[in-house]
């Protein structure tokens, strides 16, 4: 066999399985978006660009655009920087810290139904967070957390990190192990306690780490289905409709497959320019340094 | 190696031709729970039975996301041969030509949702509505005795209501599809509201009566709890609500774990006190149009659905009605839940029942949460359902 064949008797697995289940979706779907294709109907006409138009003139759709931004930009910071001081601490391997980092992860690797469904059980007015807020004299929302437009996505933007911090810290843990211990060992050697070392050494050097895990995290907090499709189904009022469970009604509930797949295409625009900023912003970063 | 091969070959031709002597009828339901599936398996079996040569794949759905399923099947061309459908989405299916026509001996109030187009679509397998559940110890706190009308409901809600921070007048639900029209419906109809006019044209929700019967919920939920419907069941259970809209089910729960307190079951009625109308909900089954064994999936349904066969699944569920009409009923509270079947009434058969409802409880709650006046949030869904009954015209039209 030739040497190109042989490559691509090796990529063959991998590219058919791309262009099957990723490509031709991908592609189809582009080509759904703009017809007014119905699931039911089997069919649709070419209508060109008349979905995305219509989208851009539909208040529920920018609703569901609103709580998707509230939802990357409230929870993205909090989840790294929570998981970083994790992080940080576990490698100064405080007493337990196998333990701890293990219970950090536990929430990453059990199923989102799951604990959407605890969640929505402690959110609830007999709930346990409920009666906590109560008991420290503060003034929950009369009927749970989950039942009110003002507290809603913010209980779920709670619960998403908790979830997602543990996955972070393991990889901030891979990015400080990756840092030779002779800078750290000197750094000790000096007299600089923890917090002058994760300054002054540790974080900037876990630079790609952080750009790692800001846009996976990205990715991530745009697709949020789950929790929504569990806990609320996008109510009250809209409070809690994210752009990927606006999708989901659109072209499954209610077949409108076409609409459904132009929404869908927006929302894969924005990851894309996001990821594209990001990823410029680490390269300038990385050029200066 | 060829006599390998040659084996294997046999062994693909013997499986071929061992599934080819059968007629696997698929069957997707709802009962997955462990009371009822053991009796739909029972029931397959018997049918196995008295039909060789038809064998039947059962596949569990689940209610929040049955539809979905069935849609995508649909569209996959993969759908079972025989399905249990909820009686509001017939008409969207038979209305894309993806349902069999039946011929049917069932009494025609309980044919009325599986109808469209002249024809029907759909026999009833079970049948259910919803009562008012009254807490009687409740009630008995407040002075009152069980209410008999719009004024007197409202009253014995705030006053339960004011007993105290743990207990709720009525039970008002919220942040669950499928759930919250199910209740305001009750009300609508009981004022002589419609969700759309007779010929199913055009909204009716602009109306007086249901800006009435919005009304009067609004007033219910001020003095209740914001829940989903298992929650308040539970609240309801452990005797924290006054009044709850509720099935067959929770009535099965309360005789297996009696509460601590009295309760009964009452009907709707209408603000002046005469019997009003309930939710009627139903499990129907249906063939699917294209099927290759429609023959088999016809006659499993006409099994499923005999006198007795339904009678066990309604035993093994805990509720619900076997769809003939003389029924033997002893029971005092089984009793008031077949009178209110009987006076029940079916959303309108459209094949946009999926969207309407949608809109209904988006205006029912753009209410409840203070997004604008009542008259303004009717008049907007009523807008709102109007254009896509417009546009379905056109399109069924081209």
């Amino acid at each position: 066999m030739s040497r190109p064949n042989k490559i691509l008797f090796f990529i063959l697995p991998w590219a058919s399985y791309f262009l099957v289940f990723w490509l031709y979706p991908l592609s189809y779907s582009f080509y759904l978006s703009l017809t007014d294709f119905q699931l039911l109907r089997g069919s649709g006409d070419f209508i060109g660009s008349s979905n995305y138009s219509r989208l851009l003139g539909d208040p529920v759709f920018m609703t569901s655009l609103a709580n998707t931004f509230y939802f990357v930009f409230g929870t993205i910071p909090v989840t790294t920087i929570a998981a970083l001081i994790l992080a940080l601490l576990i490698a100064e391997k405080v007493p337990g810290h196998r333990i701890f980092q293990a219970a950090y992860f536990i929430p990453s690797i059990t199923a989102m139904v799951v604990i959407a469904l605890i969640f929505y059980n402690l959110y609830s007015r007999d709930g346990y967070i409920h009666t906590l807020f109560r008991l420290a004299g503060l003034k929950p929302p009369a009927n749970g957390f989950l039942q009110s437009e003002k507290t809603a996505l913010w209980a779920i933007m709670g619960m998403d990190i908790w979830v997602a911090i543990g996955y972070y810290v393991l990889i901030f843990l891979a990015g400080i192990k990756a840092i030779p211990t002779e800078l750290l060992e000197a750094a000790r050697v000096d007299g600089a306690g923890f917090v002058r070392r994760s300054l002054s050494i540790t974080i900037p050097l876990l630079k790609s780490t952080f750009a790692f895990v800001i846009v996976l995290n990205t990715i991530r907090s745009f697709q949020i289905f789950i929790e929504i499709f569990v806990m609320t189904s996008g109510r009250p009022f809209n409070s809690t409709l994210t752009t990927v469970y606006f999708v989901f009604d659109k072209g499954i509930t209610r077949g409108d497959i076409g609409y459904a797949s132009a929404a869908a295409y927006i929302l894969f625009l924005i990851i894309m320019v996001f990821s594209l900023l990001q990823f410029k912003l680490i390269n300038v970063r990385k050029t200066m340094t | 190696m060829r006599k390998i091969l040659f084996a294997l070959s046999l062994l693909c031709l013997t499986c071929s031709l061992s599934g080819n002597d059968k007629d696997v009828v698929n069957f997707w339901q709802f009962w997955s729970d462990i009371n009822t599936k053991p009796v739909v398996e029972s029931l397959v079996s018997q049918f196995e039975r008295e039909n060789p040569g038809i064998k039947v794949k059962i596949t569990d759905l689940t209610w929040p996301n049955g539809h979905e399923k069935l849609v995508v099947s649909f569209a996959a061309h993969q759908p079972p041969d025989l399905m249990e459908l909820g009686s509001d989405w017939i008409a969207e299916f038979a209305s894309h030509g993806l349902l069999a026509e039946v011929k049917s001996e069932f009494p025609e109030n309980y044919l009325y949702p599986a109808k469209w187009n002249g024809n029907y679509y759909a026999i009833p397998w079970m049948l259910d509505t919803r009562v008012l559940y009254y807490n009687l110890d409740l009630l008995q706190k407040t002075g009152l005795d069980i209410p008999r009308d719009w004024d007197a409901l409202l009253e014995a809600c705030e006053r339960i209501d004011a007993l105290g921070d743990d207990y709720f007048g009525f039970g008002c639900n919220s942040a669950e599809r499928h759930r919250l029209y199910k209740k305001f419906l009750p009300f609508l109809w009981s004022n002589g509201g419609q969700v759309l006019n007779n010929n199913g044209t055009e909204s009716a929700l602009d109306s007086q009566q249901a800006l009435e019967a919005l009304d009067f919920y609004l007033d219910l939920c001020n003095c209740g709890l914001i829940e989903s419907q298992r929650r308040l069941e539970e609240y309801f259970r452990d005797g924290k609500i006054g009044v709850v809209i509720s099935g067959g089910w929770l009535l099965r729960r309360l005789v297996l774990s009696p509460p601590k307190f009295q309760y009964r079951l009452g009907l709707f009625f209408t603000p002046a006190g005469d019997t009003g109308a309930s939710f009627f909900g139903g499990e129907y089954l249906a063939v699917y149009a294209r099927s290759k064994k429609a023959a088999a999936a016809e006659k499993l349904a006409a099994f499923l659905t005999r006198r007795e066969n339904s009678r066990k699944l309604c035993d093994a569920a805990g509720f619900g009605f076997p769809p003939y009409n003389d029924l033997d009923v002893t029971d005092p509270d089984v009793k008031i839940e077949l009178e209110q079947l009987v006076h029940s009434r079916a959303t309108p058969p459209t094949p946009l029942w999926v969207d309407i409802e949608q809109d209904l409880e988006d205006a029912i709650e753009a209410a409840m949460y203070g997004h604008g006046t009542v008259d303004d949030i009717l008049v907007k869904a009523s807008e709102t359902i109007d254009a896509k009954l417009k546009s379905e015209r056109n399109v069924a039209a081209k």
